[in-house]
């Protein structure tokens, strides 16, 4: 300190200073860069999510909204085979919200589907992101909002959650097989369920306090200006959150979401179907054979309909 | 402007440059150039509320002015009373019309007497309390003579505003900040070094620990009737990590910033959750206030 006695900027000092504030500053966009490529193909949530945000001009008869229990476990390839080209928007820890967002951009750059289905999780089930929040879930607004500027320096601080992502990946060969295949992740571990069977009768599934029936409604209004239509079902789930009530859905006190058609496949009858020991990968998601059985279901049961 | 956003990133390094190379030499200009600085930091929320700052630097400044020019007993009181009613005013207007008008209204209707007290649709402006408190110390030190009252108005403006303690504290008093702005200020490695370390820390605690912690403890409050005791607990824990890292760490953050600039503000937080019982906790958190009330609240009542 010396040398700057009566100055009031050390040239030698300030420079020094600037000097390892740039390189640090370039060390953390560098560490930002690198963990952003390395999210950007192995977490199977950005690619997919950066996938659907660059459709453009795309035709799809049939959109899947919703979260991890959507993404699993309604198999797009299956419905295309049988002639529904379909894909697979929904994501880990999405919410309606985010789903809403999501349908908005993809009806604003491409042709409108004939269905869009959004999966709802069993309002018994416990899960973080499982609760009425009207925000924009990060990773989404990270692709589809992010500025040059976030994608440069921000990718650690709003994207750190996808480091579980890239753990799982390095750890478990199961994950690193799985596949993205029309937006579905198709994943061939097996978990089974081994929770007990509550069955007890909702007299009504109470969404209101579990979802956020408002953006259920905002997608619908968006779907009748896209004349789509929207089907909302309760997706399959371990026994303890499936319930014993009819296969048409109520939500209470939403009076205004009865003219959304809605259905239950997480009642008894889906137990019949689904092996306990075979089609789960884990905690209520369906691996990629309990995906195809469920979606052989809900499309002799469900969509052929339509 | 908050400290963890896009647009602070681009604010601090611009008003760093500027201060230090072209405001450089001039202790005058350095002191105006923050003034207008804060000034934009604080507009940037809304900035209808920088005529609240302004009128209330300006009330204190002249309050000052006139105790330098009185002896007269009745006259400073008066003066002092002045700064009390305007800064007091502001504040209670501000932050608590709402609050007592809801609570008179929810007693009369308790005691069998139902009034009507139209609530004010009021937005509180950001950092209130902290630039009153601040403000508030500067008349009463000039009122009992701990500090010679200053007659530069750029100066006093800048201690008001001063931006890296502007929302959040720590709240600084005249004593210590005020000098500070007559000082001539050396750029320093070493306590640049250590500020950008505080910024750091105080980033990491607020975007790592309390972000985070806040997801858990939403999430947990938000449905607080689906879940037992013990997930409760958890809730709470979280919520304990959540408050300390949002609130030291924007301590840390603008004491750090201070240092950038030349400054040294006081410790806010000394690891408070190692206290040993209740009254110790409270002389390590927020340590700035509680001394603030202790000092010109608690011991003129009489404590000791």
């Amino acid at each position: 300190m010396g040398k700057t006695k009566n100055l009031f900027i050390s040239s030698f000092d300030m420079k020094t200073f600037l000097v390892k504030i740039f390189i640090i500053g370039m060390a953390y966009i560098f560490i930002n860069q690198i963990y952003l490529v390395l999210i950007n193909n192995y977490s199977w949530n950005l690619k997919k999510i950066v996938e659907a945000n660059s459709f453009r001009g795309k035709s799809f008869e049939l959109i899947v909204l919703g979260n991890s229990l959507a993404m699993d476990g309604i198999d797009t390839e299956y419905l295309t085979r049988k002639g529904m080209n379909s894909y697979n928007m929904a994501a880990g820890g999405l919410n309606h919200a985010t789903n809403y967002k999501q349908l908005k951009y993809y009806l604003g750059n491409n042709s409108p589907p004939k269905i869009v289905i959004l999966g709802l999780t069993s309002c018994r089930k416990a899960s973080w992101d499982l609760y009425p929040d009207p925000s924009i879930r990060r990773l989404v607004e990270f692709v589809y909002d992010g500025t040059l500027f976030d994608r440069i320096l921000m990718p650690m601080p709003k994207l750190n959650m996808e480091v579980v992502k890239l753990i799982k990946y390095v750890f478990s060969s199961e994950h690193r097989n799985a596949r993205i295949i029309l937006g579905q992740l198709k994943s061939t571990k097996t978990k089974a369920d081994l929770t007990s069977e509550s069955h007890t009768k909702l007299s009504y599934v109470d969404y209101n306090s579990r979802h956020n029936p408002e953006y259920i409604f905002r997608i619908d209004s968006l779907c009748k200006v896209y004349k789509t239509k929207l089907i909302c079902i309760e997706m399959p789930g371990f026994k303890e959150t499936q319930n014993a009530d009819p296969f048409l859905l109520t939500i209470n006190g939403m009076n205004h979401l009865d003219t959304i058609d809605r259905f239950n496949f997480n009642n008894s009858t889906i137990s019949g179907l689904i092996e306990s020991e075979y089609d789960w990968l884990g905690d209520g998601h369906l691996n990629e054979r309990g995906a195809q059985k469920f979606t052989e279901y809900l499309y002799t049961k469900l969509l052929m309909n339509y | 402007m908050l400290f963890n956003s896009i647009e602070f990133a681009f604010f601090l390094p611009i008003v760093f440059i500027f201060y230090w190379f072209v405001t450089k030499r001039n202790l005058r200009v350095q002191n105006i150039f923050l003034v207008v600085s804060s000034y934009i930091f604080y507009g940037w929320w809304d900035w209808r509320f920088l005529s609240l700052i302004i009128f209330s630097s300006i009330i204190d400044f002249i309050v000052g002015i006139g105790l330098s020019k009185t002896d007269k007993p009745q006259k400073r009181k008066g003066l002092l009373y002045i700064s009390i009613f305007v800064n007091l005013g502001f504040l209670g207007f501000f932050k608590y019309f709402n609050f007592f008008a809801e609570n008179f209204s929810q007693a009369f209707t308790l005691l069998g007497n139902p009034i009507s007290v139209s609530s004010l649709n009021i937005i509180l402006p950001v950092g209130i309390s902290f630039y009153t408190f601040q403000t508030l110390s500067y008349s009463i030190d000039v009122y009992k003579r701990k500090l010679e009252p200053t007659k530069d108005i750029f100066a006093f403006f800048a201690f008001v505003s001063f931006f890296p303690q502007l929302v959040a504290g720590p709240i600084e008093r005249a004593t210590n900040l005020l000098p500070q702005f007559f000082r001539k200020r050396i750029f320093e490695y070493d306590k640049a070094v250590d500020g950008m370390r505080q910024i750091m820390w105080g980033l990491f605690k607020k975007v790592v620990i309390a972000d985070n912690a806040a997801k858990y403890a939403n999430l947990i409050f938000n449905n607080s009737d689906q879940y037992s005791g013990s997930t409760l607990l958890l809730g709470a824990l979280f919520f304990t990590f959540q408050i300390y890292g949002d609130f030291s760490g924007y301590s840390d953050i603008a004491i750090g910033t201070s240092r950038l600039f030349g400054f040294n503000l006081k410790r806010n937080f000394a690891y408070p959750y190692f206290s040993r019982d209740i009254a110790e906790f409270w002389r390590r958190w927020h340590i700035s206030l509680s001394t603030w009330f202790r000092d010109y609240l608690y011991i003129p009542l009489g404590g000791s």
